[in-house]
């Protein structure tokens, strides 16, 4: 008598799990398993874009924590060559971000790894800029020909807001846009010589900046 | 098929969103043309000597003497910016009102170039060394109140900054 009751009631306790089981499929919102590595196309292009003044290269890596979380590393490098009547300017410096993006997709496609997401990144330059062949204008006095600025070292430091999409396009590979509002939190500490470009940043004199990524990555799993 | 189709739009989506960002981006990103602030100019305001209150001068002329050219050509002003010779370390200029003979001020300085954009280029900021040398007829004294000449825009009118008092 006991074990019949105790087995209606089991099942009594049951039925409403096993019922939401049935009436309700519950897909993982992140089935994603491994480490992703990738590289910005957007960076390569910058020659094309910039007409050769400027070559980069970024990568990066992000990994499912838990929850809606994914854990992100990103790094990279900026040289920029102006070559002007007045001036023939130079810089070459490394970045890197570390953050975290939050899926906002609850995908309604069983183990999808598809992400729409938001996130945050904190960013830290260190680079080099020198200037010879320059020409100061006078104005009232003779111009100033065969000056130098000589190479000097600076650093910058930032805070990304970012929102993005990545698609897995072919098994373990994805291809991802991403737009960044950037804002500077530690300036190049020389008032007098504004770097042209922050890399990893943006516009060396502005303390807001926009940027966008194309990535292509491959999930390496383990 | 239903998987690829999906897969494919949304490929297609990020191309096109993509396409317009990186038009946007790189206007964005384009440089402004370069103003006037590209000069740097030490800033003089007048004084009067009995009650240290600011001082418009009549028929301000001023010119640079290593050069023989005239920089203000008799008018009344408060302010008198000199621009920094990017060339030298020491620069004079005879400065007259409505008297006959000109007093003649000569400033020391050391210089650092800095770039300021591309638009822009570079620049020649400059530090005053000591007090300048004074030659004087009208004016009575001269006041360094801050060594560090940097840029001005000669659009703005007055501005406010002071490198340094002239007492009349």
């Amino acid at each position: 008598m006991r074990k019949i009751s105790g087995f209606i009631i089991s099942v009594l306790l049951l039925l409403p799990v096993w019922c939401s089981a049935q009436d309700t499929i519950r897909y993982p919102i992140n089935a994603m398993k491994g480490i992703r590595v990738g590289v910005d196309i957007s960076k390569l292009l910058l020659p094309v874009i910039y007409s050769g003044e400027q070559m980069g290269f970024e990568a990066t890596a992000d990994m499912y924590i838990k929850g809606n979380l994914f854990g992100v590393a990103e790094a990279g490098w900026l040289y920029v060559d102006l070559n002007r009547d007045a001036y023939h300017y130079r810089e070459n410096g490394l970045y890197g971000k570390i953050g975290v993006d939050y899926n906002l997709l609850k995908s309604r496609r069983p183990y999808s790894n598809d992400i729409v997401y938001a996130g945050v990144r904190y960013g830290l330059s260190v680079f080099s800029q020198q200037a010879d062949q320059v020409t100061i204008p006078g104005y009232f006095w003779p111009d100033a020909t065969g000056h130098r600025i000589p190479k000097s070292t600076m650093q910058a430091q930032w805070l990304e807001l970012l929102f993005g999409v990545k698609a897995e396009v072919l098994k373990n590979l994805y291809v991802g846009l991403t737009f960044r509002f950037k804002f500077k939190t530690v300036s190049p500490g020389d008032d007098d010589s504004i770097p042209y470009r922050i890399p990893g940043y943006g516009n060396g004199n502005s303390g807001f900046a926009l940027g966008i990524n194309y990535q292509v990555s491959y999930n390496i799993r383990f | 098929m239903d998987d690829l189709r999906f897969v494919a739009s949304l490929i297609l989506k990020i191309l096109m969103w993509g396409g317009i960002a990186s038009m946007a981006w790189v206007a964005f990103s384009c440089d402004e043309f370069c103003e006037e602030s590209n000069r740097t100019a030490v800033v003089v305001n007048f004084y009067a000597e009995a009650d240290d209150a600011s001082l418009t001068v009549n028929n301000v002329w001023i010119k640079g003497i290593e050069n023989n050219d005239t920089l203000y050509a008799r008018s009344a002003y408060s302010q008198v910016m000199l621009p920094v010779n990017p060339s030298a370390d020491v620069m004079s200029f005879a400065i007259k009102n409505d008297t006959l003979s000109a007093d003649t001020v000569i400033i020391s300085y050391t210089r650092r170039d800095g770039f300021i954009s591309s638009e822009c280029g570079c620049v020649t900021y400059a530090e005053i060394q000591g007090e300048p040398d004074l030659k004087r007829h009208s004016i009575t004294r001269m006041e360094v109140v801050n060594p560090s000449v940097s840029t001005v825009s000669y659009r703005q009118g007055v501005i406010n900054a002071e490198n340094i008092r002239i007492y009349y």
